[in-house]
């Protein structure tokens, strides 16, 4: 229990009752009435006959119910409220998780954990201001909303007003949780006001609050980086748990499609679907094009229970591939597990399938493995010029590379690299970042990254370069192929330009006879091209940034996010950039390109992360220094002054009766 | 609660409205009583009535006009017829006239001299013999020998120049009037009875006199509900007669034992005056005295 206001409480008491002490000793000024004969009257009176201006106090059961009205009141005066949390000695930060798991609705009412999280903030916020006119000064209060970034939505404030407005607004997002850096803000707001204030008012230091400030976190629990969190000497942290523990999520863990590279007219899709229960269950599984039903699970798919328990705990999986279906223009691809269940976001997935096009490949110089491979690309358009003429070229018109998708140079002494994306064998561009020094002699391979997806799905240990350039890249650039001497392929940028550079020409080591090579080429190739317009767009998690090249010259750039909203854009370098995505969906990059073409790039972001889908609330947090306990949700302040004002009554009532009942005697 | 006397003139004492009514009464005393002049009332003396009662032997110097002389000519012999005679009757009205009687409102004092009054006036054109007395400080201030209509003046100034003052001195003032030459007869005493020193030993002097006692009690409306006509419950109650005080608070429970002590004390009085063979009754000052002269009195048997 809280009293919102103690002191007046307290002062009204201690003035009310020595009063009412006085006015019982105090003799009643009576009105003389004169009578016959007292006769009849004498054994009534207890009062004294004395003069004085005082009577001993005599203890009456109505001298005790009106102490005990007055205390009662006094006491309703300090407006108690019953709830959970007392009121903090300091500064506050609220730090109110928004990510994915936050939107399960297993709260009271079917409302969402972040509907809980704020109605627990601005229940909190309004116990501490209550009170009215009499109530001590409330604490300061910051609140933060955090998922994968961290944003202030209120500095340090007590105007009620603006900080329930701040934490109204508070939107949830589909991303992953990250408390760290809420943690790092919170931080930095904290000592950044103090400082700002003790400047401003040198005359106040005395008064100021510079301790750090108390966190209360209303999350689920669900934070991947609570293992990382350790709070520092002076900080506390409590736990609202909004959740409940025993919530259980059955999801798309994963969602593909990709047209068919005999037939792109064709669509393949895949989902994979996750039952983190601790039994088996049966979903419905849909795929729509556009909204329209185009494929459908004959009968509801049985997902494995979960098992295992904390770290070796396995959740159930299962995957479903569907038949190849026709798609030749453009669409989004949604896959719904049906019926849905208290977390949506991820019962849904979304894939952006691109207009079905071919790749414009410019191959510049002599190679004729390369031109061989090239051409039978079935997605590949391409077109070839001897390198002295594309030196030429570009020298001439330096934005006439990025009128292609991809450009393949074999053996080009280029002096810069023009916007675009590269694709550059043999001698190496003339660029800062690569530091060339020389030549490589013979060199077998020693290691590679195989998770880049111009490497995927390739072997390289049987490659030997015979002949090689020699460079030291930048630490900006990554090795993706490296050789017993030195890196063999490299990928980076260079001012407007993305490139994927190999050291030598295929015709300089055994690489044409290999299966990589082929490989290689195929997704390098798909891959730049994939930066501007992809035969089929990858998928993002929410918290990426969206970042894809338009053609230089575009007007009109618009986003428009899965919830409605248009968002203009600026046109940087061929580039935009938009993010951190919020929301799961597709994402609808317009614009009109230099011919007056209206266009629509898709980009589809899904939620799959694992630790985000479980949204069962955690028990206890573990940070590194102890645990927190959760609170539990649901608790409301409950102001006690008014049932202690109606028992007042009550007891006014009863004095009221004694004291006609029994009269002056009692 | 005060309510001085305001009475200055015979028409406040007795209203001529009233005058037809009493005009028709006469007192009635539960005693045959023997008055000292031929009056209008019958008597157990024998004599010269109108009323025949028994025949007696003639004896020597006996009046030869109340022989029968039908008998001692049916006889020879001398019988005198014996007639009830008519004597007056001796009315004493005693008023307290201490301090306490003058309150309430209305003020019982008045009450007490307009009762007084009209008795008076009764007894005055009845021919009986009437006397006033003011029962005060243990003395009883007289107007005696009043007789016919002509003194009903006499009776009123007397009545308006009295005041209320001082204390009772019931007993004594008792005896004193018991003590007075005033013949036999009816004595009504008028007072509130709330006596610190009793008033048992003075009604028993007059009761032993031989008279036909009357104690009239009069409380005031305010004597009966103390909180009657009062906004404030707190009070400081004074006595006007010994000057004592009480401080209470006049919530309902009080107000109910006070009125329970009332109850007791009168039929204490009521018990008294029975054994006395006293005839009591209780009246509120606010009581409609017209009616309680001509209806009231009359089925009491004090007047007929």
């Amino acid at each position: 229990m809280t009293l919102l206001t103690p002191i007046f409480g307290l002062i009204t008491a201690l003035i009310v009752v020595p009063l009412l002490l006085l006015l019982y000793m105090l003799k009643l000024r009576r009105e003389r009435r004169d009578i016959s004969s007292t006769l009849l009257w004498t054994s009534h009176t207890k009062d004294l006959r004395a003069n004085s201006l005082f009577q001993r106090l005599r203890l009456s059961p109505l001298f005790v119910l009106q102490c005990l009205l007055l205390l009662m009141l006094a006491a309703a005066l300090t407006q108690p409220i019953l709830k959970e949390w007392s009121r903090p000695s300091g500064r506050v930060v609220f730090l109110i998780d928004q990510s994915a798991s936050m939107q399960t609705r297993d709260a009271p009412d079917s409302r969402t954990r972040l509907d809980e999280a704020k109605r627990l903030a601005i229940a909190q916020v309004e116990s501490w201001q209550g009170g009215g006119l009499f109530a001590a000064s409330p604490p300061e209060v910051m609140v933060i909303a955090f998922a994968q970034d961290p944003s202030v939505r209120i500095p340090f404030s007590t105007n009620l007003g603006r900080i329930r407005e701040a934490i109204d607004g508070i939107e949830p997002t589909d991303q992953i949780t990250l408390i760290a850096p809420a943690v790092s803000l919170a931080r930095a707001f904290s000592s950044s006001q103090d400082a700002q204030e003790i400047s401003q008012s040198a005359t106040q230091i005395n008064t100021l609050d510079t301790s750090s400030p108390t966190m209360q976190l209303l999350s689920d629990g669900n934070i991947s980086d609570i293992a990382t969190l350790s709070l520092r000497k002076g900080e506390t942290m409590s736990w609202n748990r909004c959740g409940n523990p025993q919530t259980i999520n059955q999801g798309i863990s994963a969602a593909g499609a990709e047209r068919r590279n005999d037939d792109p007219t064709r669509v393949s899709a895949f989902v994979a679907l996750r039952n983190d229960a601790a039994t088996p269950a049966k979903r419905e599984v849909q795929v729509r094009n556009n909204g329209t039903l185009i494929a459908s699970a004959s009968e509801p798919i049985a997902i494995p229970a979960a098992s295992g328990k904390g770290a070796t705990r396995v959740v159930g999986a299962q995957k479903l591939s569907f038949t190849p279906f026709a798609l030749p223009n453009s669409g989004v691809l949604s896959m719904s597990l049906l019926p849905e269940d208290a977390f949506t976001t991820d019962d849904r997935a979304v894939i952006a399938i691109q207009e079905q096009r071919t790749l414009r490949i410019l191959l510049a110089g002599n190679d004729p493995a390369l031109e061989s491979l090239l051409n039978s690309l079935s997605f590949a358009n391409v077109q070839q010029i001897s390198s002295t003429d594309f030196i030429k070229r570009i020298s001439a018109d330096a934005n006439w590379t990025e009128s292609f998708d991809v450009v393949v140079c074999v053996d080009c002494e280029l002096q810069s690299l023009t916007a675009g994306r590269w694709l550059i064998f043999g001698k190496p561009p003339a660029i800062a970042n690569l530091n060339a020094f020389g030549e490589q002699p013979r060199q077998a391979i020693r290691t590679w990254k195989s998770d880049h997806k111009a490497m995927a799905q390739s072997q390289f240990s049987d490659l030997v370069v015979d002949r090689s350039a020699a460079i030291a890249p930048t630490s900006d650039w990554l090795a993706l192929l490296e050789g017993s001497k030195g890196p063999l392929i490299v990928s980076g940028r260079s001012a407007n330009a993305t490139v994927i550079y190999v050291t030598f020409v295929p015709m300089d080591s055994n690489w044409p006879f290999q299966r990589s090579f082929v490989n290689f080429t195929a997704q390098a190739v798909e891959f730049l091209g994939a930066l501007g317009s992809a035969v089929t767009s990858e998928s993002l998690e929410p918290g990426a940034m969206l970042r894809t090249r338009i053609v230089r010259g575009s007007t009109n750039v618009l986003i428009q996010t899965p919830a409605g909203d248009r968002v203009a854009q600026n046109l940087v370098d061929g580039e935009i950039v938009f993010g951190p995505l919020r929301n799961v969906g597709v994402y609808k990059v317009e614009y009109v390109d230099p011919l007056g073409k209206q266009k629509t790039r898709m980009v589809a972001v899904n939620l799959t992360d694992a630790s985000e889908c479980d949204i069962a609330a955690a028990e206890k947090l573990n940070i590194p220094g102890g645990e927190l306990d959760p609170k539990g949700v649901g608790l409301a302040t409950l102001a006690i002054w008014p049932f202690i004002v109606a028992a007042s009554l009550c007891l006014l009532l009863l004095e009221w009766f004694l004291y006609h009942r029994f009269g002056g005697a009692t | 609660m005060i309510s001085p006397s305001k009475l200055i003139k015979l028409e406040d004492l007795l209203q001529p409205s009233l005058v037809a009514a009493l005009d028709r009464l006469d007192l009635m005393s539960r005693k045959m009583l023997q008055g000292r002049m031929q009056g209008e009332r019958r008597s157990r003396r024998r004599g010269q009535g109108m009323d025949f009662a028994d025949f007696r032997p003639y004896a020597a110097g006996d009046d030869l006009r109340f022989v029968d002389w039908n008998i001692y000519g049916r006889l020879d012999r001398l019988f005198l017829k014996m007639f009830l005679e008519e004597e007056d009757l001796g009315l004493v009205i005693a008023i307290d006239g201490s301090a306490s009687m003058d309150t309430g409102d209305p003020n019982k004092f008045d009450v007490a001299r307009r009762i007084a009054m009209a008795l008076t006036y009764v007894g005055l054109v009845n021919q009986h013999r009437v006397t006033l007395a003011l029962l005060k400080d243990g003395r009883a201030d007289r107007l005696s020998g009043m007789r016919g209509r002509r003194r009903a003046a006499d009776a009123a100034n007397w009545l308006i120049g009295q005041k209320a003052a001082g204390t009772t001195g019931f007993d004594g003032a008792c005896r004193s009037l018991a003590s007075a030459r005033l013949g036999r007869g009816v004595v009504i005493v008028i007072s509130d009875y709330l006596l610190r020193e009793g008033y048992e030993s003075g009604l028993r002097a007059l009761a032993a006199r031989g008279w036909d006692v009357f104690a009239l009690q009069i409380l005031s409306p305010e004597e009966m509900d103390p909180r009657k006509n009062n906004q404030n419950l707190d009070v400081r109650l004074v006595d006007l007669e010994n000057k004592g005080e009480v401080e209470i608070t006049l919530t309902g429970a009080v107000v109910r034992e006070h009125q329970r002590r009332l109850e007791t004390f009168n039929a204490a009085l009521r018990e008294t005056c029975m054994k006395l063979g006293v005839r009591q009754m209780t009246i509120s000052s606010a009581v409609d005295y017209q009616k309680f002269l001509v209806e009231t009195l009359r089925k009491e048997g004090l007047l007929k």
